[in-house]
């Protein structure tokens, strides 16, 4: 069993579990626990490479308005809810607000409002909470969380080595049975709708159409990025997957290419580009899911290689902006401290390109979810970015306290 | 037909003047020269008719005679929209960026790209940095195309036309986010209405709020 899951869920149910007495005892009393939870989860980055990366995209709740952030909520529990009843209780840990801003555009592109429903959950079990109603688009994105974490237990597998590896082994296990049970369902579900899908996609046989085509795009794409960066490291060598050659690549970093941070970013834009269009049928909202999916992909790389900039310097993993800064022969926090205005432009682009692709869609105006779209890509996109710059290194969670 | 009022985001007892305001503000926001060189500008033109249209109709409906059309600064022009920021007055340097700087007006950036790659290192003068960063900056690579912007720049101090690029996505970036839920503001119109309502108040009670009227 994985040990920081459990911790995670422990940590789940201490927090969001309302005013039951009980509970509330449990936290006073076992603080230790709760600590060592956090400081689990947070320091040592336990949970997989991709999903951790997601957590820059989250709106600014406080700018919402009460029923907007209270159909944001509703959205998100009834993601996790859907998680929990299509695939596993396990893979609703892996939930994180990026889901949402997914789910969102694909009902906005779908013109699907969602009905909202009064549900219990099992990380709040005394209160009926507002959850949207399971519909195909939850339940997709639910097979694409339990698809990403797949990928990712898969590509810590092979960059990671030792215990913490075997630990990375174990997570495979629970991480490729969600993955099988997502492709099963999907399966299922595309046999029913067959004709119709077939005749639809007709037009578009260079996008995936099963959700096990989409997984293996998106196997590709990461491939890309991990051969990307390993051609930065070492460019003699780009089939290179041991990891104690790590010390000898950095030993000669004249032989490295240069990947600019664009370039870096490209294919993780690619993933996502590629997750948000799956399965639309409308040309035009697959292509500003397209976009959409490009720019929000390539603005959490950057944020992440922003933020992991310091840790990868010291532990000579790739990152364009360690890479960027070697060229300079300047330290990153300097390199990013000088280059601020450069980064913060490029990451405000891509949400100010992801709101001009997604203002396109038929049904922008109308939709409850507008204005939670608008506040994420306006408001909190940007606030992650600033954040990021401001501290990099320290987790999002811990900078909002800080503030 | 979809509700007019709908389309624009207005609800059926706006005032006519919020009405032109909303219709401004989409005007402005999907405005085909704003997805100029994407492939989603027709898309763009599609709905800045339907826009228009919306707004047709409001008007129509609302005068009973019939007003003359929209507000005509904003029509969609389909297709064949030039490159903002490059227009090609500045000619000269290598014979071969000329090209590159028609294909770029035309919308041919992959195109442009190969040639600008094609160029030797040694050859890359301000004008390559230049036209390289319209290249990366159509395709969404804004930090690289900074960096290229910001080599021109350092190579050709005195040309303006780089640092125009450059402050354009600067200034946009720096824009950006400030726009959220302007419309709920207060216009200065609506401020001068205030005050004249406010001095008709108070030379009912006798007082005077603004001695000229």
């Amino acid at each position: 069993m994985n040990i920081p899951f459990c911790l995670k869920y422990v940590r789940l149910v201490l927090y969001r579990g309302g005013n039951n007495q009980y509970l509330q005892k449990i936290k006073t009393l076992f603080p230790p626990i709760l600590c060592a939870c956090d400081k689990m989860i947070r320091t040592r980055n336990f949970g997989m490479r991709f999903v951790s990366v997601f957590g820059y995209v989250r709106p600014q709740a406080d700018e919402l308005r009460v029923k907007e952030y209270a159909w944001y909520r509703a959205v998100y529990c009834g993601l996790c809810r859907s998680m929990e009843k299509n695939i596993s209780p396990l893979l609703s840990l892996t939930l994180r607000y990026d889901y949402v801003l997914l789910a969102m555009t694909r009902m906005l592109l779908c013109d699907e409002h969602g009905n909202v429903e009064m549900h219990r959950c099992m990380a709040n079990p005394l209160h009926k909470k507002p959850m949207l109603a399971d519909s195909e688009t939850l339940s997709f994105c639910a097979a694409c969380a339990a698809m990403l974490a797949h990928a990712s237990v898969l590509d810590n597998i092979r960059d990671e080595h030792g215990a913490v590896r075997l630990l990375y082994r174990a997570a495979q296990i629970p991480t490729a049975a969600m993955y099988k049970k997502a492709i099963r369902r999907s399966e299922k579900s595309e046999t029913d709708t067959a004709n119709g899908v077939a005749a639809e996609n007709a037009d578009a046989a260079q996008y995936p159409k099963t959700l096990q085509e989409l997984g293996e795009t998106v196997k590709m794409h990461l491939a890309a990025l991990s051969e990307l960066e390993r051609s930065a490291l070492d460019s003699s060598k780009p089939g290179l997957s041991e990891p104690e050659n790590s010390v000898s690549e950095l030993s000669k970093p004249e032989k490295a290419r240069i990947v600019s941070p664009d370039e870096a970013a490209q294919p993780f834009g690619d993933v996502l580009s590629a997750i948000f269009s799956f399965g639309l049928d409308d040309e035009s909202s697959r292509r500003i899911a397209r976009h959409v999916g490009t720019h929000v992909g390539r603005f959490i790389y950057l944020c992440d290689a922003a933020d992991d900039a310091p840790k990868d310097e010291k532990s000579g993993a790739y990152n364009p902006f360690v890479q960027a800064a070697k060229e300079m022969d300047m330290l990153v926090r300097d390199y990013l401290n000088a280059y601020r205005v450069r980064i913060e432009t490029a990451l405000h682009m891509e949400c100010a390109a992801a709101l001009d692709a997604i203002s396109l869609s038929k049904s922008f105006e109308t939709h409850p979810a507008r204005p939670c779209i608008e506040n994420i890509l306006i408001l909190g996109m940007p606030a992650a970015a600033k954040h990021v710059l401001d501290m990099p290194g320290v987790p999002l969670s811990k900078k909002d306290a800080a503030k | 037909m979809t509700d007019p009022y709908k389309v624009l985001g207005v609800s059926r007892d706006a005032t006519d003047e919020e009405i032109k305001k909303e219709y401004r503000n989409l005007a402005r926001k999907y405005h085909p020269d704003n997805y100029a060189g994407s492939d989603l500008a027709d898309l763009a033109g599609e709905k800045m008719k339907e826009i228009n249209e919306a707004y047709d109709q409001i008007q129509k409906e609302r005068a009973g005679k019939t007003s003359g059309g929209g507000y005509g600064g904003y029509q969609s022009q389909s297709g064949g929209a030039s490159y903002r920021g490059t227009g090609g007055s500045a000619g000269g340097g290598a014979a071969g960026l000329g090209r590159v700087r028609q294909l770029i007006n035309a919308g041919r950036f992959a195109e442009a790209g190969i040639i600008l790659d094609s160029i030797a290192q040694g050859q890359r003068n301000a004008e390559w940095n230049y036209l390289k960063g319209c290249v990366l900056l159509q395709r969404g690579w804004y930090y690289d195309a900074q960096k290229y912007f910001e080599l021109a720049c350092y190579m050709d101090p005195g040309n303006t036309e780089y640092q125009a690029a450059l402050q354009n996505i600067r200034n946009s970036a720096g824009q950006y986010g400030k726009t959220y839920r302007q419309s709920a503001g207060c216009s200065a119109c609506d401020m001068c209405t205030g005050l004249i309502c406010a001095d008709c108040l108070c030379e009912c009670c006798g007082g005077d709020l603004i001695r000229c009227c």
